[in-house]
């Protein structure tokens, strides 16, 4: 009857015998007997140390204090039931028990039933009451996630919105053509931004409501892929991380799916991985696997090398609206619906959602979708042919063309090697900032004045350019997917783009950093932030931000640097060195400043005529 | 020229607010609250203090609400009277009561603007606060 483990009680009596039987009395009923107190000062001491359910109290006691005090006292810090137990019943002690807010009143004397009845009866209004507090504390959390929820995404929504009203609105101005260009960019990855929020709510409102059907249909897997990861690439960029995007050569070129619902869900793993990364890559990677000669899988992972997810926050990695901080200054932003959603959808589509920690820590979201063991690849491997690609300057996504050269019959090679070797580049592949620092006479060199046909890979915010009109550089995004590079490369070699190439002259994207005008005294912050460093043992660190200060290469980019001078900054906060912390702010607005105008004052100047 | 500065976390938003500020007079940029209280002690000591700063509420590190404060102090504590104050344009995506009234009555905001903006919006806001778009000789 008693539930286990036993109830305990504090019992509080100051005469000895009296207090004996009632433990035996107790005992044999099944309760558990943590102490035996006679004064109030005891009872206060023994019910903070022992923490009993129950105590049983004795309003007479010796020393100063009486049972209704110790009752008080006990009451107001811990808040455990009381049980009043006298031979008084005259209306001023009265009074005072009722201001004790007693579970329960016995009279001596008293009999065994009695004393039984009364408990049960403090322990069970106790629960009683217990649960109600906690129920009604349940629900105010809930209210307070409800407004935390509303606010988040009034905030959420917002934000892109006031972009692309603002860049419109910018846009309608006096303004150069190419000025018009960026505000419509910057005004498009908003909308994309709102989409993808406003598609995240929509489909967690039907899930909850159960109306949420999959629209199976044949769609292009390659242009799926890539049109998920184009908006993120230029988010993790801006954020100072490599955007990484990795196919299997070996896809299938399009498979049957909602590619809605599989986008929404893709997405919002992608935002996640960029929302908890600071430094590192976020890669997007799918890949073909062969389960058995019945069964492919096609598997779609979201890998980055952010803080990754404590152990213990796992277990309910996929609940809604809860993310590692709610505040005002949360550094992330976003509702706290992703990965809930994720989930949702997953099950939805009959597709398996996995979390697992890498290797080299960080976060992978891997999704396990079937596929038909006998779907053909989207590029059948090329056999006899053996066209040379020549490779200009450092590529960051050699691995993925390398993997890809053979199915696409290629054998990359770097400028250089390929004097040596057994032919002429048919192409040369190179990347937008290697090609802005080569010299005029490199340039046509590698291009054989002009000749040779050059694919450029830029910035996640690069034009697409894959047609390689006469006279056009064929220009990719990066990361590129597999069907862009390979149809680029197509159109180059059938010859459409071969006839002529001209120099990146008119890339105005990648404009040099340079300083603004020094409008501060650097040499004065400088020699500052060097005798405070020297006393605080930050030397060193100093020499970093210095050399990052002078070393500033022409082709360094804007963001990454930022992003070094930043976390300088936050270094030097964080240990209080006030005039290192001064030194690095001043040089990154500098930066950001130099940054902004880099790209729009040039054509400012040449665009209001 | 008047000097401007922009406390914005979102990259876009950033870039938007600083064009649209481009006929007010220079504008530096920091990302959160306690770069904008670092940027603006920073001036003070440069006695090249901002006229005008535009602050967004919501950001990580250092609330828009808290560097308000600050700043406000460190004005206090530099003697500097509340008519030779910097303006303080409060900019956020909530425009609830209790943002509103935090920002004014306790942290002491020259003024508030809710998002989205646009030219329209910034020139009615500014022009309120006694600020007028610079005529550029070309």
């Amino acid at each position: 009857m008693i539930d286990s483990p036993a109830t305990s009680i504090l019992i509080v009596e100051d005469e000895a015998i009296v207090a004996l039987d009632l433990r035996y009395r107790m005992e044999a009923f099944g309760y558990s007997i943590c102490g035996i107190a006679a004064t109030g000062d005891d009872a206060i001491s023994l019910a903070r140390s022992t923490h009993p359910d129950i105590v049983f109290m004795d309003i007479q006691l010796k020393g100063a204090m009486d049972g209704i005090e110790a009752a008080e006292r006990i009451g107001v810090e811990s808040g455990i039931p009381i049980v009043f137990v006298t031979a008084f019943t005259d209306e001023a002690t009265l009074l005072r028990v009722k201001s004790a807010a007693p579970y329960g009143y016995i009279i001596k004397p008293y009999d065994e039933r009695e004393i039984r009845i009364v408990l049960e009866l403090a322990i069970a209004k106790f629960r009683y009451a217990h649960g109600l507090q906690r129920a009604k504390e349940a629900a105010e959390a809930s209210d307070r996630a409800k407004t935390c929820f509303l606010s988040n995404i009034s905030h959420e929504l917002k934000t892109p919105l006031n972009v692309i009203m603002g860049c419109i609105d910018l846009a309608g101005g006096d303004v150069s053509e190419e000025e018009r260009r960026e505000y419509l960019s910057l005004a498009d990855r908003g909308v994309r931004r709102l989409q993808t929020l406003i598609d995240t709510i929509l489909d967690y409102t039907k899930v909850e409501l159960g109306a949420l059907a999959p629209r199976v249909q044949e769609f292009e897997l390659g242009e799926f892929l890539s049109s998920c990861w184009q908006p993120f690439a230029f988010d993790a960029h801006a954020k100072g991380l490599d955007p990484r995007l990795e196919l299997d050569p070996a896809l299938p070129a399009s498979m049957n799916g909602d590619p809605e619902r599989l986008s929404t869900l893709v997405r919002n793993l992608l935002d996640n991985a960029i929302k908890f990364t600071d430094a590192g890559f976020v890669c997007l990677s799918a890949e073909r696997l062969q389960v058995s000669d019945s069964h492919a899988q096609l598997r779609l992972a979201v890998t980055d090398t952010g803080k990754g997810i404590p152990e213990e926050q796992r277990a309910r990695l996929f609940e809604a609206f809860r993310q590692g901080d709610d505040s005002i200054t949360r550094a992330t932003g976003g509702l706290g619906l992703g990965l809930s959603l994720a989930r949702a959808l997953a099950n939805l589509m009959g597709i398996r959602l996995e979390y697992s920690v890498p290797e080299l820590g960080g976060s992978a979201f891997s999704l396990y979708i079937p596929i038909p063991a006998d779907a053909p690849p989207a590029f059948s491997r090329h056999t006899g042919t053996n066209n040379l690609v020549g490779l200009f300057g450092a590529i960051a996504l050699n691995n993925e063309f390398q993997r890809w050269s053979e199915h696409l019959g290629l054998r990359m090679m770097p400028v250089d090697e390929t004097r040596d070797s057994d032919g002429d580049p048919l192409v040369i592949l190179a990347t937008e900032s290697a090609w802005l620092e080569a010299n005029p006479a490199q340039r046509e060199a590698v291009t054989a004045g002009g000749l040779r046909p050059l694919i450029l890979i830029g910035g996640p915010y690069a034009v697409h350019s894959l047609d390689g009109r006469d006279g056009e550089t064929i220009r990719l995004p990066y990361p590129s997917s597999l069907a862009n590079f390979a149809k680029a490369l197509d159109n180059v070699l059938s010859g459409r783009g071969s006839s002529a190439v001209t120099g990146a002259a008119e890339i105005h994207r990648h404009q040099p950093v340079e300083p603004r005008k020094p409008a501060r005294d650097y040499g004065l912050l400088v020699s500052r932030a060097t005798a405070e460093a020297n006393g605080m043992g930050l030397k060193e660190s100093l020499q970093e931000l210095l050399i990052l200060m002078h070393g500033q290469s022409h082709t360094e980019d804007a963001s990454a640097l930022e992003r070094h001078i930043k976390d300088q900054y936050n270094r030097y906060t964080n240990c209080g060195a006030v005039a290192c912390a001064r030194l690095a702010l001043a040089y990154a607005m500098d930066i950001r400043n130099s940054a902004d105008r880099g790209s729009a004052e040039p054509r400012a100047t040449t665009g209001r005529k | 020229m008047p000097r401007i500065l922009v406390v914005e976390d979102d990259f876009g938003s950033r870039v938007m607010i600083q064009r649209l500020l481009v006929d007010y007079g220079d504008t530096d940029a920091v990302v959160d609250g306690q770069e904008a209280v670092d940027a603006f002690s920073l001036a003070l000591e440069e006695d090249r203090r901002y006229d005008l700063i535009l602050m967004d509420i919501m950001m990580p590190k250092m609330d828009g609400q808290e560097a308000l404060k600050r700043i406000r102090n460190i004005e206090k504590d530099h003697g500097i009277p509340p008519a030779k104050e910097s303006i303080i344009i409060m900019t956020t995506a909530l425009d609830d009561p209790s943002n509103v009234i935090e920002a004014y009555a306790k942290g002491g905001a020259t003024s508030y603007m809710v998002k989205p903006m646009d030219r329209l919006k910034v020139r009615t806001t500014l022009a309120k606060v006694g600020f007028k778009p610079l005529i550029r000789t070309p």
